[in-house]
């Protein structure tokens, strides 16, 4: 039986031997007939106008409402405490023996904070923080006690107690949130001053030490580093602010092109004024600007360029917490400024220039000046929009991200198109483009619609009695399946008409646009 | 013939028999073979067809019509690939023992799909050929196996008087390679007529084995089959029966089932507002997503999976010295497989030169021609070579089936 075994055994090498007879036998292509949803989406006015408030009217028609803080004056800007940092070295003129258990003489501090022309009196610290350092040149350990006597939390002064080694210094930070200041002084008839107190003694336990004549043998050095005051009372002075500066006005910002007319816009401004120290407003310049044109409009009005007088504030007694404000009013419209001009401009920056003069006729409070960090004096506005108007080439934009699976897809589309089904409920015509870019925004191709999506019947009212649904073709060549694969982001343009341009059309509540991208293809398959 | 005469030479690619040697090489002494063999057979694909897919050509739309034109609600298609190597030793002659036995490695690749002709449809030309109708493509089934074979066998001839038995039997430890197994039990895909939106009724699970690389010696699945062979010559007829590849293996390390079972309305992907979509049309246009949206869970399971065991019933009438005339059923089991029923003649000629010829119906296929030769040089050395499916290699724009056996056998 050996032979036979002997035969299996080369068998087996031989086997082990073949050729794998795997082949790579390549990946077939064969096109589909490919007819599938792709997007859906439904347009209504909140999609359009952003950061807006649509609130409908008892009509049901709609209006825009946009409020906003066009400047907010800081209360940094009024009242600013410095950071401060006060050393005050121990010395003694003879030279002594110190025994153990005696007293080292005490310290006390009248800090005057440098605030310009303000008197503060007390106060109410927000937030910050201070710091003691004590260093100790004896021989021998000593205990300190550090005290503010006049601020107080919950009725209680601050003090700190330590020992400080021999030789040695030490640093507590303390949190002063909370803290009531009482900046009048040591004798309550000053302002601006925080008294501090440093009493101390050698260790009873220790030993004696030797002083020389001149030297200094302790160090007592505290700071008060980012206080913000809560509260403040006193004389804020007089003081005179300049404020120029832009934002952004973002109820456009989808806009990027064409025309609108509106039939009537009011903007409302007011000046508040929440401070307990009288103040004068006065608005140089307002302005809006349309980035995508260039173009610039100055708000024409009786208050721009006229100083305003705000009275101060007032609270029922000091602290209360309790502010009536002091806020005037003023209604700009088409009849008394060029407001209609200004919004059918498309802004989105307005540019405003204002001056601010705090207690411009000096100190008629007796000090009885008054501020609470979270109120100050601001000027907000209110624009409000009936959504009444017509609109030419309104071009609203916005560029989406592509994926790359969404690429790998596209560079398969042989031929074909993508249809878009619109039902439209608004009074607008409109446009659809689709626009290729790369990722560094350079166009690569455009699917333009061959048709505009209709605008549905109107009654006599203008109102919209249906929606009306058009079908549109945006076609695929070869070279757009190409460039999709080298598509990164899609620009969508859709541009809206109303069609009976200068026709107002009023805008109600549940009108909206429902789109359907439906794709049909012919697409070429890989073989996985 | 004290020997059984070498039965007709059928291809693997219809059942697995070039391969089981002590059933059929009878000479005395040792004999040492190679063989190879495929075949691909489809009851509605065209070989043309298959060609394309298979080379990467580009399936143009004619060859596609061509194949829609002919698919059924139900389709077959099989494949099978086998090559290795076997070895057999039987007694002498001249001595008493009636044992034989033989080992074989080989390396097998198996295929076979059952599916709706609307799911072959829409996978080669796409949905829009159904607007407004619903594509059927569920009881819908694909299953791929490959494996690695280690055979051995025995079998007996037994001398009862005017008659002989032959009874064989052999063991094979399997070492599997890879498997696909799909069963799409439920789909209904209904296409909009406008294309606004697609309706999917489908539950589907897909089981694979463990797709990492692995060394030879690490095994991704391990099996065992056996093969079973009885034959009875009398007077001038020859009955066989044959079962093979009765066996299973289990794949484990990380073989993994893929399913679902979910109805969705798909109408796009659905953007709450087109002028604020700076991220979600980026996230949403993948195929992870997509493939959430199907409600498809991935989960690691140990499964087995049972090899398409052949059965065959095989019947010779030796009519002449130098014909025989053969008539034989044969079916594969768990393979979506068709009764398979054929007649076939071989001619011996001068010079140890034989003929075999051979018309069938059914498998995975309707009809099949076959044809195949043999011949033997001295005492030494035999080929064997054919096909079943002649018609593939001569019509290959309307035959549905192909494939080619050959084996070469020294005797020592």
């Amino acid at each position: 039986m050996r032979k036979p075994f002997l035969n299996f055994f080369l068998l087996l090498t031989a086997y082990c031997l073949l050729p794998s007879c795997k082949q790579d036998a390549g990946n077939a292509e064969w096109n589909i007939d490919v007819l599938a949803p792709v997007l859906k989406t439904t347009l209504t006015l909140n999609n359009l106008v952003e950061d807006s408030l649509i609130v409908a009217n008892p009509d049901q028609s709609l209006k825009l409402v946009y409020n906003r803080s066009l400047y907010d004056l800081p209360v940094d800007s009024i009242l600013n405490i410095p950071d401060t940092v006060i050393t005050n070295p121990v010395t003694t003129p003879i030279a002594l023996d110190l025994n153990p258990g005696v007293n080292i003489p005490p310290i006390n501090n009248n800090t005057r904070y440098n605030l310009k022309d303000a008197e503060i009196v007390e106060a109410f610290v927000r937030s910050g923080t201070g710091e003691v350092e004590v260093t100790n040149n004896l021989t021998t350990k000593v205990i300190i006690t550090y005290t503010i006597p006049l601020a107080t939390l919950n009725g209680t002064p601050f003090s700190f107690t330590a020992e400080v080694g021999a030789n040695s210094s030490i640093t507590e930070s303390f949190d002063m949130a909370g803290y009531y200041l009482d900046l009048r002084g040591i004798n309550g008839t000053s302002n601006n001053t925080l008294v501090t107190s440093f009493t101390g003694h050698t260790d009873p336990a220790g030993q004696s030490v030797h002083i020389n004549a001149g030297q200094t043998f302790i160090t007592v050095k505290n700071s008060f580093i980012g206080i913000v005051p809560q509260y403040a009372r006193g004389y804020f002075g007089s003081q005179s602010l300049n404020v120029s500066d832009s934002t952004d006005f973002s109820a456009f910002k989808k806009i990027i092109d064409g025309s609108i007319g509106l039939e009537n816009v009011t903007l409302s401004l007011d000046l508040e004024n929440s401070i307990g120290a009288d103040a004068q407003a006065l608005i140089n310049q307002l302005a809006c600007y349309n980035s995508q044109t260039g173009n610039m409009v100055n708000l024409s009005h009786a208050i721009i360029g006229n100083p305003v007088n705000i009275t101060r504030a007032s609270e029922p007694w000091h602290y209360s917490g309790n502010v009536a404000s002091t806020v005037k009013s003023y209604l700009i419209d088409k009849d008394n400024s060029n407001i209609l001009e200004f919004i059918e401009n498309l802004p989105d920056k307005l540019y405003y220039s204002l001056d601010f003069n705090v207690n411009p006729l000096g100190n008629i409070s007796s000090g009885n000046d008054f501020f609470y960090y979270d109120k100050n004096i601001n000027a907000n506005i209110a624009l409000e929009v009936p959504l009444s108007f017509y609109a030419d080439n309104l071009t609203l934009s916005d560029t989406l991200d592509f994926s790359t699976d969404a690429n790998d897809i596209g560079k398969h589309i042989n031929s074909g198109n993508f249809r878009l089904v619109a039902d439209n409920g608004f009074p607008l015509s409109a446009k659809a483009q689709l626009y290729l870019l790369d990722e560094n925004n350079v166009l690569l191709d455009s699917l333009l619609a061959d048709n505009v999506i209709a605008a549905p019947g109107l009654d006599a009212d203008f109102k919209v009695v249906q929606s009306l649904v058009s079908n549109l073709i945006l076609p695929v060549g070869n070279s757009t399946g190409e460039k999709l694969n080298n598509t990164r982001k899609i620009n969508i343009k859709i541009i809206f008409d109303t069609p009976l341009v200068p026709q107002l059309m009023k805008i109600y509540d549940g009108y909206k646009m429902d789109i359907k991208i439906i794709g049909d293809f012919n697409y070429t398959i890989n073989q996985p | 013939m004290k020997y059984f005469f070498p039965l007709l030479f059928i291809s693997a690619s219809s059942f697995a028999q070039t391969f089981s040697p002590v059933f059929t090489e009878n000479k005395p002494g040792s004999a040492l073979g190679a063989g190879f063999d495929y075949g691909v057979n489809s009851s509605s694909v065209t070989i043309k067809f298959l060609n394309h897919f298979y080379r990467g050509d580009f399936i143009d739309d004619d060859l596609k019509e061509k194949v829609f034109k002919k698919t059924k609600d139900k389709n077959r298609l099989g494949f099978d690939l086998n090559y290795g190597l076997w070895y057999v030793h039987n007694p002498d002659s001249a001595s008493q023992k009636t044992l034989s036995w033989f080992v074989s490695v080989r390396n097998r690749v198996h295929a076979d799909a059952k599916f709706q002709g609307d799911l072959f449809k829409t996978y080669f030309g796409g949905n829009k050929q159904f607007a407004g109708q619903t594509a059927s493509l569920g009881e819908s089934r694909f299953n791929y196996l490959k494996y690695e074979q280690l055979q051995a066998g025995i079998s007996g001839l037994f001398d009862k008087g005017n008659s002989k038995v032959r009874l064989g039997a052999a063991l094979s430890f399997l070492k599997g390679e890879k498997n696909i197994n799909v069963f799409l039990s439920k789909g209904e895909l209904f296409t909009d007529a406008d294309g606004q939106y697609i309706d999917l009724d489908m539950a589907m699970e897909l089981r694979n084995s463990d797709n990492s690389n692995k060394k030879f010696f690490d095994l991704k699945g391990t099996g065992g089959a056996l093969d079973f062979f009885f034959g009875i010559e009398k007077m001038k007829s020859v009955i066989r029966f044959e079962l093979s590849d009765f066996g299973f293996i289990t794949w484990k390390q990380n073989a993994q089932s893929i399913h679902n079972d979910t109805a969705i309305h798909f109408e796009g992907i659905s953007i709450e507002n087109l002028f604020e979509t700076r991220d979600s049309l980026a996230n949403d246009l993948n195929v992870d997503s997509i493939k959430t949206d199907l409600g498809f869970i991935t989960e690691k399971i140990d499964y087995y999976t049972p090899l398409p065991a052949m059965l065959h019933l095989g019947y010779t009438y030796k009519a002449k010295t130098y014909l025989n005339i053969n008539a034989g059923f044969a079916y594969r089991m768990a393979a979506n497989y068709s009764p398979y029923i054929y007649v076939g003649t071989e001619h011996k000629f001068k010079n140890n030169f034989n003929i075999n010829t051979r018309f069938a119906w059914g498998g995975y296929g309707t009809y099949n021609i076959g044809l195949g030769l043999s011949k033997q040089f001295g005492k030494a050395i035999k080929i064997n070579l054919g096909t079943n499916n002649l018609e593939g290699f001569i019509i290959t724009g309307a035959a549905n089936g192909v494939g080619a056996y050959i084996n070469l056998i020294g005797y020592f």
